[in-house]
């Protein structure tokens, strides 16, 4: 996986979460928490566009590796409305594994 | 962007047929040129917008969650500096003369009128050279790797029409070949990957936005003034969603390579055949198709902002 790769790994995750969020009543508790998430997963993905990183090096692809599995887990239940807690404990998986990702690639400081 | 140099190649192709600037050719040199001039003008689009887009974003998003917008906030949005930006759309600008001297020059321009161009554009090369190599940073790596790989070439080319020695320098660009134009290219496509997959994020979160606050103001009760505006934001969002699937500038980049790779095969080919002419025909369709799309897609996103 490339830098360019994880960068749209995230905006598919991104755009999941959009399809959720527009599909959640007003007053639905679980919205505001989804939103937060959001947040941060937009903002991992905007300090990952900022930098350029060598994606040729054993460490990065370890790493990349790790999201990638991570990334495949969730695949199909992550916009699945009927059950909020799994799709919310998916998406925290997959922002934890995020900042994993670029803790160890030196993306976040 | 390298319709430039890789029109050193169509216009190699020219001469290789004798100067002669057969109707044959017309056609399809055309739609390169136009397609190249549009894949540049959505390259162009995206740079622009790339800062602008992070700006809106943070200022939504900070209104959302009702916290200050600061201007040091707004500068840490930024994506690529000013500075970064203007050089890159001053290398455009200079690839797109360039391309421009090249299409008059297989379009019987006169000589003179040409060296004439050719020399103000190599001093605006150099110019852009010297901008170029002062960026910092190792975003700009690979921008000022492929820039100084490519700018030489188009340096040497001005130079031989600015002495009158075009076809010496048709032959040195075919020597050459594309790969120096297609990494420059490959450079543009990193940012422009970067730059789809944030404005695809903003444009998915308007999506989200748009129906959140039409739901919010079914729950309140408004009015049906209200409910029908808020519809048409939901519909303006769908047609701004749609028309970015296929607004992706680095589909348009990776069929200019893909022209790039066929004009040279073209060109070397010591007696092309039909079939290789018609291959030729068919892969600058293919571009020429591409780039409409693109352009079009990217258009539309502009008005509907």
């Amino acid at each position: 996986m490339t830098q360019l790769d994880a960068i749209k790994m995230i905006g598919d995750v991104l755009t999941n979460i959009d399809v959720v969020t527009g599909s959640l009543q007003p007053n639905d508790p679980n919205l505001q928490k989804l939103m937060d998430l959001r947040v941060v997963l937009d903002d991992r993905q905007r300090q990952l566009s900022r930098q350029v990183f060598n994606d040729n090096t054993q460490n990065f692809q370890t790493a990349a590796q790790q999201l990638t599995t991570v990334n495949a887990n969730i695949q199909g239940s992550i916009t699945s409305i009927n059950n909020m807690a799994t799709v919310i404990g998916n998406i925290s998986t997959f922002l934890n594994s995020v900042t994993t990702f670029m803790t160890s690639i030196g993306a976040l400081l | 962007m390298l319709k430039a140099a890789s029109f050193i190649v169509v216009c190699a192709l020219l001469f290789a047929f004798g100067c002669a600037k057969p109707s044959a050719f017309q056609a399809p040199v055309s739609k390169f040129h136009d397609a190249a001039t549009s894949v540049l003008t959505s390259t162009k689009a995206y740079y622009t917008a790339l800062n602008k887009s992070e700006r809106d974003h943070y200022i939504d998003q900070q209104v959302a969650a009702k916290r200050d917008i600061t201007l040091i906030g707004i500068d840490g949005t930024q994506l690529l500096t000013s500075q970064d930006i203007a050089a890159r759309l001053k290398a455009l600008d200079v690839l797109s003369q360039y391309s421009e001297l090249l299409y008059q020059l297989a379009n019987s321009t006169s000589p003179s009128t040409i060296q004439s161009k050719a020399s103000d554009l190599q001093k605006s090369v150099t110019g852009v050279s010297d901008e170029i190599n002062k960026l910092g940073g190792s975003k700009n790596d690979g921008f000022k790797n492929a820039t100084n790989a490519v700018f030489p070439i188009i340096g040497q080319v001005l130079q031989a029409f600015v002495n009158s020695k075009i076809e010496d320098a048709l032959k040195n660009a075919i020597n050459t070949g594309t790969k120096p134009v297609n990494d420059f290219i490959t450079a543009l496509e990193i940012d422009m990957t970067v730059a789809y997959e944030r404005k695809r994020n903003f444009v998915s979160g308007q999506r989200s936005s748009a129906v959140q606050q039409y739901e919010q103001d079914l729950q309140s009760k408004s009015d049906q003034g209200k409910l029908q505006a808020d519809a048409q934001l939901i519909s303006t969002a769908e047609d701004n969603w749609e028309a970015f699937q296929t607004a992706s500038p680095t589909v348009g980049l990776e069929a200019m390579k893909q022209a790039d790779d066929a004009l040279e095969k073209f060109v070397k080919t010591p007696k092309p055949s039909i079939t290789d002419f018609s291959s030729f025909v068919s892969a600058m369709d293919a571009f020429a198709s591409i780039a409409q799309q693109v352009s079009t897609a990217v258009q539309q996103l502009e008005e509907i902002k």
